[in-house]
Parts: C-alpha cells; sequence; structure tokens
C-alpha cells in the first residue's frame, strides 16, 4: 500500500495516511514522528495553559497509560492474557510505602525493592503457570486468583498494616518523590510513559521482540523453530511486573494513601487492561491512545451525569461494549482496517464503470 | 457493513465530544470567587456501589439542609448569598474519589465533605490538603487519618477510638452482674478492624471476659459457621461490628437457630441502629443495643429534622444522614463568621467553630481541637424498644429507661 | 463434632446454590469458549425479578421460579445475539472484556432502576431452622438445594436426551462440524447462554430468601463459581455440582478453623492447585 500513487495530489491526504500507516520494516516514518512530536510538546507545555484540575486529568491518562503500556508489554506482545496486573502493581506500592513510613527508607530506594519484589513474585507466578502450561482464559482465571490471595493476605496480616492501610505524609520534597506540585508529577510520569514506550518501540525491532510476537501468534509453531517459549514468557512477565509495580510506587506517592482493596482490587487490574483494547493490543501506541480516551470519557461521564446516580457508569459500561462491538482489533487496528477497505474501493473504482461503483 | 460505520461514526463524535470538554481549559479557576452570590459545596460519596444506599442518605440530608439555610435567607454576612451543592461520585474507589474532589475544586466549591469510607476519605483529604480547600469528614471514623498533621480538614463525627471506649465505659457502668462473657464479631475491613483492636485490648476493664474474637468479610454470602461457633460459646454478651447487610444476615442466622443473649450490642453498627432493621426483624431484636453517633433526641429541632427528612424523601433518616445534614450548618456557620467564600477564610472560621445549637447527641459544643476533630465528640448508647430506637445512655440524651436481660 | 457436622450441612447446602451458578459459567465455557465476566451481576439481576415478580403477585420466590427462568432466558438469549454473536470470531480477551463491560452496565442499570435501598424477601415460616437435636437447617437453604438438584436434572436431561442437546454437544465439540450438519449455531449459542443465564438467575432467586438484595449483592459469588466451574472441569455438569458441594464445604470448614477472613484464601489456593495439578478440572479428562 505504500507503493501506490494518489491521483491527485493531496498534502493532508498523503500525511493522514502515512500517518496510520504502518510500516512494514517496523521504523516510524516522518509524519508519524511529527504527530508525536506535536503530542509530547502538547503535554509538556500542558502546565502553561492548563489548570491545575485538568493537569491531574493529564497525569491520569499518563499513568494509566503507563500501567496498560506494562500490561501491553506482557500480555499484548506474548499473548499471555493477565487479569491479575494488580498484584504487582499493588506490591510495588506496598513495598515503597512500608519501607518509607515503617523504616524511613527513601521512595526511590523503595521503588527499586519494589520492582525486585514484584520480580520474584512475578518469576513465582510465571513458573507455576508456564511450567504448568497455563493458556489462555485458564491463565487469566489464575492471575486473578493469585491477586485475591495478595488481597487477603495484605488485608489479616498486621505487619502489613492489614485493613488500615498506610498512609504517607504530604511533603514538597522531591528527594521524597513528591515532586511538590502537578507539574513536577506530571512530567515524572511522563518520563516514565516515554521511556518504556520507546523501550516497546525498540524491542519490537529486536530478535526478542520477534520472539515474544512469534509466541503469540503460534506457540506451537514457535517452539518447533527452536525459540524457548518459557524463557521469553517468563522475561515478559517479570519485566512487565517490574515496571507494574513502578506505577504502583507512583500511585502511593501520588495519592499518598493505600490499603488492600485499592491496590488488589480486579477493577485495577481492568484498568491497566481496558486502554490496550481500545487503542489496540500488542500496538506500541494503542495503550496511549485508548488511556488517552476512555479518561477524558469516565471524567466527562462523572461530571456530567453526577445528578443522575449510576447514569454515568452505565454510559461508561455502554461505551466499552459498544467499542469492542465495532472495532474487535482497537482503534489502531480499526483505522488500519478501514484504510484497506478504501484503497480496495478504489481499485474496484478504477477497473469497474463509475455508474456501478456508486452502490 | 454499513450500520457499522454509522456506528463507528457515531461513536468517533462522541469520543471527539468528551474529549472537547475534558481536554478544554477549565473557565472557572481553581477556588472561588469572593462575592459570588452562589457558594458552592462540594459532597464526594459513594453514590454507585455497595454503599449507595447510606451515600443516598447522607446527599439527601445535605440537601435538605441547604434548601432550609437558603429558604431562611442564605448566609447574612454575605448579602444572602444562596449554598449549592455540588455531588460527586467517588464509585466506592479511592482515586476516582480524588479526581472527583479535584473536580469539585475545579469547578469552584469552597469546601468539600465526603466521604463515607475512610479508604477514600483519606485520598480525598490528601488532595484537598494538596489544593488548600477545606474538607469536611461527613462520615469515616479511621483515627489515623487525622494523625497526619493536616491543616485543611475536620470531622464532627467520634472516631473509631471514641466509639470503642465510650463502649468500654458505658457498658461497665451499665451491665448487670449476670453479665459474665462475651464474644466479640466483626466485620474485617477498616471501619471494624479499627474499633475491634481497641475494644478486644480494653475488655478487661469492664469485667466481662472476652470468649472470642471472630473476623468474616463484610461482603460475605453466609455466616452460618459464624453462628454455630457463637451458639457453642454460649456468651452472655455478643458485640457485632458491621455494615447493614452483613448484619441483617448475622441476626437472620441467629434467629433461626434461635440463639438469644441477655445483652446483644453492636457498636456504630450499620444494621441494628437503622430503621428497616428494626421493621425487618421486628420483636426478635426487641431491647439490641448500639452504641452510636446519633441526633439528639431530646431536641425540638431534632423532631422537626426526622420529620421533613420523612415528608421529602418518602424515607426515615438513617444516622449517617444526620452528619451530612450538620455538616453543612457547620459550613453556614463558618461562612457566616468568614464573611467570604474563599477557601483560606472558610477554614479559619472553622477552625474556630463553637456551635451549641446542634442536633448531635453529644454533651457540649461543636469545636475543633488542632487536629481538626471535634472535642465533644461522643458516641450514646441506643436501644429498640417496642420496635423504636431510643437513646437509653448517658442519662443527659436519655428517652427511655435501659432494659437489660429480656 | 456437633460444630463440626453443623459446618458441614451449612457447607453443603450453601454450595448447592454455588454450584447451580456455577453451572451456568461452566456450560457456557463449555459451549462458546467464554469466560462470563457478567455472571455475578446476573444473578443480582435474578434476585431482583424474583423480587419484583413476588412483591407484584405476592407469591413466594419458589413460585415465581418459572416467570424468572423465562426473563432470564431471554435476555440471556438476546445478550449472546446482540453483543456475543459478532465477536465469536475474535481474540478471546474481546469477549472477557464485553462481559465484564456488561457487567458495569447491568450493576448500574439496576441502581438507576430500583435504587440503592436494600430489598428483602420474606417467605412464610421460614423464620426458623428445622432442629435435629443440636443440629439445625436451614429451610430456605434446604429448599434451595432441593430445587437445585432438580433443575440440574433437568440440564442433565436437555443436553443428553433431547435433539437441542445433542446440538448444543455437537457446538461444543467442533462448530464448523456443527455447522456442516445443518446446525445454526449462532442460534444454539444463544440457547446455550440463555440457558447458563438461567442457572445464574434461579441461583439468584433462590438466594433471595437468605440474604438482602442491592445492586451488588451477586459480585460476591462472582469469582468463586469461576472457583467451583474451573475446580469441577469448564464444561462438565457433574464436575461443577460436585465441586460447588466441596467448596461449600471447605469454606464453611476454613470460617471455622481459620477465621471467617481467611476463608477466601483457602478456595483461591485450591483454585490455583487445580489449575496446575489437573486443569481439566476434578471430573475432567485425564491431565493434558
Amino acid at each position: 500500500m505504500q507503493t501506490e500513487k494518489n491521483n491527485t495530489p493531496n498534502f493532508l491526504g498523503n500525511f493522514l495516511k502515512k500517518a496510520t500507516s504502518s510500516t512494514s520494516n517496523g521504523k516510524l516514518n516522518i509524519p508519524q514522528l511529527i504527530v508525536i512530536g506535536v503530542a509530547c510538546l502538547a503535554v509538556l507545555l500542558a502546565p502553561t495553559y492548563l489548570s491545575n484540575y485538568r493537569l491531574n486529568l493529564v497525569i491520569t491518562i499518563l499513568t494509566s497509560a503507563f500501567f496498560a503500556q506494562c500490561w501491553n508489554l506482557m500480555s499484548g506482545y506474548t499473548g499471555q492474557f493477565s487479569f491479575g496486573h494488580a498484584a504487582f502493581f499493588g506490591l510495588g506500592a506496598y513495598t515503597s510505602s512500608i519501607l518509607y513510613v515503617d523504616f524511613g527508607v527513601n521512595p526511590w530506594i523503595g521503588l527499586v525493592c519494589g520492582m525486585a519484589v514484584a520480580g520474584i513474585v512475578a518469576a513465582i507466578i510465571g513458573y507455576l503457570s508456564f511450567h504448568y502450561n497455563l493458556k489462555g482464559d485458564y491463565f487469566a482465571l489464575a492471575t486473578m486468583a493469585f491477586c485475591e490471595i495478595f488481597r487477603v493476605i495484605f488485608k489479616n496480616t498486621d505487619f502489613l498494616h492489614g485493613a488500615s492501610g498506610v498512609s504517607i505524609k504530604f511533603s514538597k520534597d522531591i528527594g521524597l518523590m513528591q515532586f511538590g506540585s502537578k507539574a513536577g508529577f506530571m512530567y515524572a510520569a511522563f518520563v516514565l510513559l516515554a521511556l518504556l514506550t520507546f523501550g516497546m518501540y525498540k524491542i519490537r525491532r529486536t530478535k526478542m521482540g520477534l520472539y515474544f510476537v512469534a509466541i503469540r501468534e503460534n506457540e506451537d509453531a514457535a517452539k518447533a523453530l527452536g525459540i524457548n517459549a518459557f524463557k521469553y514468557k517468563m522475561i515478559a512477565l517479570i519485566a512487565s511486573a517490574m515496571f507494574s509495580a513502578v506505577a504502583g510506587t507512583f500511585y502511593a506517592q501520588y495519592y499518598l494513601y493505600i490499603d488492600p482493596n485499592i491496590c488488589f482490587e480486579s477493577a485495577v487490574s481492568v484498568s491497566s487492561i481496558t486502554p490496550c483494547i481500545i487503542g489496540g493490543v500488542g500496538t506500541v501506541f494503542g495503550p496511549i491512545i485508548g488511556a488517552a480516551i476512555l479518561e477524558p470519557i469516565s471524567e466527562f461521564t462523572n461530571a456530567a451525569l453526577s445528578n443522575f446516580v449510576g447514569l454515568n457508569m452505565v454510559v461508561y459500561g455502554l461505551i466499552l461494549v459498544v467499542v469492542i462491538m465495532v472495532m474487535p482489533k482497537g482503534l489502531i487496528g480499526l483505522v488500519q482496517d478501514l484504510k484497506v477497505k478504501f484503497m480496495k474501493k478504489k481499485k474496484d473504482k478504477k477497473s469497474k464503470s463509475p455508474v456501478e461503483a456508486e452502490g | 457493513m454499513k450500520k457499522r460505520r454509522v456506528i463507528s461514526t457515531l461513536l468517533a463524535g462522541v469520543m471527539a465530544a468528551a474529549l472537547m470538554t475534558g481536554c478544554g481549559d477549565a473557565a472557572q479557576t481553581g477556588g472561588a470567587g469572593t462575592d459570588t452570590a452562589v457558594i458552592k459545596i462540594g459532597s464526594v460519596h459513594p453514590l454507585t456501589g455497595s454503599y449507595a444506599y447510606e451515600a443516598q442518605s447522607i446527599i439527601n440530608a445535605q440537601k435538605l439542609a441547604v434548601e432550609e439555610i437558603n429558604a431562611a435567607g442564605g448566609i447574612k454576612s454575605m448579602g444572602g448569598a444562596k449554598l449549592e451543592l455540588v455531588t460527586g461520585d467517588s464509585q466506592a474507589s479511592a482515586d476516582t474519589g480524588a479526581s472527583e474532589t479535584e473536580r469539585l475544586i475545579a469547578e469552584g466549591c469552597s469546601i468539600v465533605t465526603g466521604t463515607f469510607q475512610s479508604g477514600v476519605t483519606l485520598t480525598c483529604m490528601q488532595k484537598a490538603e494538596q489544593n488548600e480547600v477545606p474538607f469536611l469528614v461527613t462520615v469515616s471514623n479511621n483515627v489515623a487519618m487525622f494523625e497526619n498533621g493536616f491543616e485543611w480538614c475536620f470531622r464532627i463525627q467520634p472516631n473509631a477510638n471514641v466509639f470503642a471506649e465510650d463502649f468500654i465505659q458505658y457498658i461497665s457502668e451499665v451491665k448487670t452482674d449476670d453479665i459474665k462473657t462475651a464474644v466479640l464479631i466483626h466485620e474485617d475491613s477498616l471501619t471494624g478492624t479499627d474499633s475491634g483492636d481497641i475494644i478486644s485490648a480494653n475488655m478487661g476493664a469492664t469485667g466481662i471476659e472476652l470468649l472470642d474474637r471472630i473476623t468474616y468479610s463484610a461482603s460475605t454470602s453466609t455466616l452460618s459457621t459464624e453462628v454455630t461457633k457463637i451458639a457453642e460459646l454460649k456468651p452472655d454478651l455478643l458485640i457485632a461490628i458491621g455494615y447493614f447487610a452483613d448484619t441483617s444476615l448475622l441476626v437472620k442466622e441467629l434467629n433461626e437457630r434461635g440463639v438469644t443473649f441477655k445483652m446483644v450490642c453492636g457498636v456504630a453498627n450499620g444494621g441494628i441502629s437503622d430503621s428497616k432493621f428494626v421493621a425487618d426483624f421486628g420483636e426478635s431484636v426487641e431491647n439490641f443495643l448500639d452504641l452510636n453517633y446519633r441526633f439528639n433526641p431530646n431536641s425540638d429541632k431534632t423532631q422537626s429534622l426526622l420529620e421533613s427528612y420523612k415528608t421529602k424523601f418518602g424515607d426515615d433518616m438513617s444516622v449517617h444522614a444526620v452528619w451530612g445534614y450538620e455538616s453543612i450548618y457547620v459550613i453556614a456557620d463558618a461562612l457566616e463568621r468568614a464573611e467570604s467564600s474563599s477557601p483560606a477564610a472558610l477554614r479559619d472560621a472553622l477552625k474556630t467553630t463553637n456551635i451549641e445549637d446542634h442536633v448531635l447527641a453529644q454533651p457540649g459544643a461543636i469545636t475543633f481541637d488542632e487536629k481538626g476533630e471535634n472535642v465533644n465528640a461522643a458516641g450514646v448508647l441506643v436501644q429498640i424498644q417496642n420496635g423504636k430506637h431510643v437513646v437509653v445512655y448517658p442519662e443527659q440524651f436519655a428517652e427511655a429507661e435501659l432494659i437489660v436481660g429480656k | 463434632m456437633n460444630a463440626f457436622l453443623q459446618a458441614s450441612i451449612d457447607g453443603i447446602l450453601m454450595g448447592g446454590v454455588y454450584a447451580l451458578a456455577a453451572l451456568g459459567i461452566s456450560l457456557i465455557f463449555g459451549v462458546m469458549k467464554i469466560t462470563n465476566f457478567a455472571h455475578g451481576a446476573l444473578i443480582t439481576v435474578g434476585m431482583y425479578v424474583a423480587y419484583e415478580v413476588c412483591t407484584l403477585l405476592n407469591i413466594t420466590p419458589y413460585i415465581a421460579l418459572p416467570i424468572v427462568m423465562v426473563v432470564m432466558f431471554i435476555i440471556g438469549y438476546f445478550i449472546q445475539k446482540i453483543c456475543l454473536n459478532p465477536l465469536m470470531g475474535v481474540a478471546g480477551h474481546n469477549q472477557l472484556l464485553l462481559t465484564q463491560g456488561l457487567a458495569i452496565i447491568l450493576e448500574n442499570l439496576i441502581l438507576v432502576i430500583f435504587s440503592a435501598g436494600y430489598k428483602s424477601v420474606s417467605v412464610p415460616g421460614f423464620d426458623t431452622a428445622i432442629k435435629l437435636g443440636d443440629i439445625t437447617i436451614n429451610k430456605p437453604k434446604l429448599v434451595a438445594f432441593i430445587f437445585v438438584t432438580v433443575i440440574t436434572i433437568g440440564i442433565y436431561v436437555i443436553l443428553n436426551k433431547t435433539d437441542l442437546g445433542k446440538a448444543i454437544r455437537a457446538t461444543s465439540v467442533q462448530p464448523e462440524g456443527a455447522t456442516l450438519m445443518g446446525i445454526v449455531v449462532p442460534r444454539i449459542n444463544q440457547i446455550a447462554f440463555g440457558l447458563g443465564i438461567v442457572c445464574a438467575g434461579v441461583a439468584g432467586a433462590l438466594l433471595t430468601p437468605t440474604q438482602y438484595i442491592f445492586p451488588t449483592s451477586g459480585n460476591t459469588y462472582s469469582l468463586k463459581c469461576f472457583v467451583i466451574a474451573v475446580f469441577g472441569g469448564l464444561g462438565n455438569i457433574w464436575g461443577a455440582i460436585v465441586a460447588g458441594l466441596i467448596i461449600g464445604a471447605v469454606e464453611s470448614f476454613s470460617a471455622l478453623y481459620l477465621g471467617g477472613s481467611w476463608s477466601e484464601l483457602v478456595v483461591y489456593l485450591i483454585f490455583i492447585l487445580t489449575l496446575i495439578i489437573k486443569p481439566t478440572g476434578l471430573l475432567g479428562k485425564k491431565a493434558r
């Protein structure tokens, strides 16, 4: 489709076409880079033109995109659908918060410890699941159950603050990972998301990235080609868990209070999945596009329907259902499908008589 | 296929609209203008989710108070400025609560109230604190949340410590000699655990032996095993801490088995203090006690409040609702003295609150200590007598004599 | 000893209701390979339908059951027809998330229609338990257990002795093959989903005399039903029943010996062990 010539020289049309195309070599073309650049600039300059409240929305979008990107690394790239990413999120949040509140350990160090804890737990969960060859819905249910187990343990163990949860004292010290202002938090979230997304982009073109995709598309075939599926699934899961822990620590430092329900509820796991599904599972920018669409919608329905109890959630649910029905491959998938169809029609138009083509 | 395209176009439209409203800059900047004729009060409660019923009753009472104040001429020191309640739905989730708090502040609320669940309240308080807008807790009894050195947060209701301490004190004062043993059963979330810890640690002071402490998850579908345990232990006193649905489950299963006690006492129990609970269980919960916060039954103001709530919403006012109602009056009083709706002036005025004329069953005025807690907050013993809730102890608020031993 | 016996009886009776709800999940997964996350919400819907019928006609939930079944079947039939059939070919995670979306819609639609208040249904004469010496038996749960037995046998008969059942089973084994044999697979899917939802709704209706009804009251059962369905072997009717009874009893014992807070943990541990040791479930065919 790259080679097809456009009859009328149309700069905008060409730009759009290129911006929405997926190049065969996985590299970004210039229009795509421009779109990304503009989006980044818009975010980076946001504190100059947005109020504190709107910045909060931007932070929510960035963090939810980050968490979704973590899920994408594991479930999108290798196709192992996890329904329990809240477990790693919660472990990250709890490790740094307990270390800080009870032992005075700096949250930055806590962040690293949280990553380690989540990584170790992910290794155990991954070993049990992949060694015994859990797949598809079974794997999803297993991760969900692990997450529930953590919720019960954290709720009933005094050493882990039990049901009372952990509350962190507010300070404006960047050394304590609190960045002082909304803008500070926003930049931190932006950097995290940008780094992870860049990594996700780069990894696709490495051997490992190709192995991931091979496992997703057909694990048995991948194995037959000599790919160590177990090893690469483990790598994806552990990496994904460690980044999810970062999301957890970041959450704890931003909201300054966590408890077992906040961290380990299945709603948290769902929140790591929905942006990917809306944007496009297994794509580099799907989670970001999904979060940028979903978060404003939920904010909007909350505000617009606040006087009609329950209706806000009904509308949110309806949008979710309709989106999945209309574009099961996510927004990115939909755009590509439409384009293929559009091209086809054009071709048909050329070959057929103009009268017929109208139908 | 065509139909599908129409749907997707429509959807894209909806999204675009949502994005625009979502991302367009807020016309109203944070904080409130100084001389507006309308003063906005935010209210974040879990209007959807498991606590929707309780949340709705609190909001109803808040609306009632706002209407009363507006009908009586608004805030007089500000030229009769009217109050407006702006509600937010926390969806029983902490981060939604926090972002709703942010939204209400951005929409110009001078103060935010909420939220019924301690975990959610804490995150909302953190947000209010960061935005330097006062936060008044309607219902949430966790102790630790006021130990963070917050400067913008206030709470009228008694905390879990006060409940537990009052419980220990009152029970030792009113118990009869034949009550020797007790079992404590409570749900295992923040609310139940907080009070449960203090009661089980201090039970010795009452001279009653605590045989066992049983915990369960509030969302449980059955409590038959817990009831079996209680039936085996045969305590004289059953202490129950829980919400409406789980306490009802407990009482239902106790009734079926015919397990009775010399005394049943809840601590801030969402079931025993609820009028629907009494209507449903009738005779079988006669003489049940609950140590809870409550409106002062001996004030005329309360009686007219109960009546107007019932005529307006067709339902008996719940105990939680009182705190929604009183919170608005505390805010109105502060506004009256601050003569400004700016958050900072309001906060300073709240700090010097001293309301003698209130509907709460607490000795003395509503005033806040340096932490922001109501100094005189207290619980009372409420008993179900002839299908009605009556305050029986302490005597200052008592409507009837305490009945011990059926 | 008495406590042990009592706990077993309570657990098994409760397990019967779990089993029925889990049967629905198992059936739906067996035929369409859909993990239905809206099951808990549909249990709640069953409760509200039963409540509405009972208060309107002034009857007990047991007499209202046929109406509940019809309503729930229609709801299930159309959910499959409108939302799930178009998605039958695409990746599994979409169905998972779609049912999650449906759960959000249903739960909050109930809130919008019925408001948040606690509702209850009372059955005359059911406020005391049957006493056998020191042991007591909860009447609503006993009656529920009997209904569960009857309905399970009914579903067994439908699946094994009727042409419809043959078509459903054929679809579950090989949808493409079934199509070739002239079976209209989408319609069979709709019927199967409808039947699964009937199980959820009836379980909900049978629970109404024992608990309060509010918009999220079915959610407690959701994950538990998955545990049971997997433990018994997804797609296996008798497996779901046996697993339901076992999980009911285990829950009861762990509440007795470990305390209610920890009892959930035991259930999930069993779940994970099943997945690891024998993912085809208790009564499933031998592990891969």
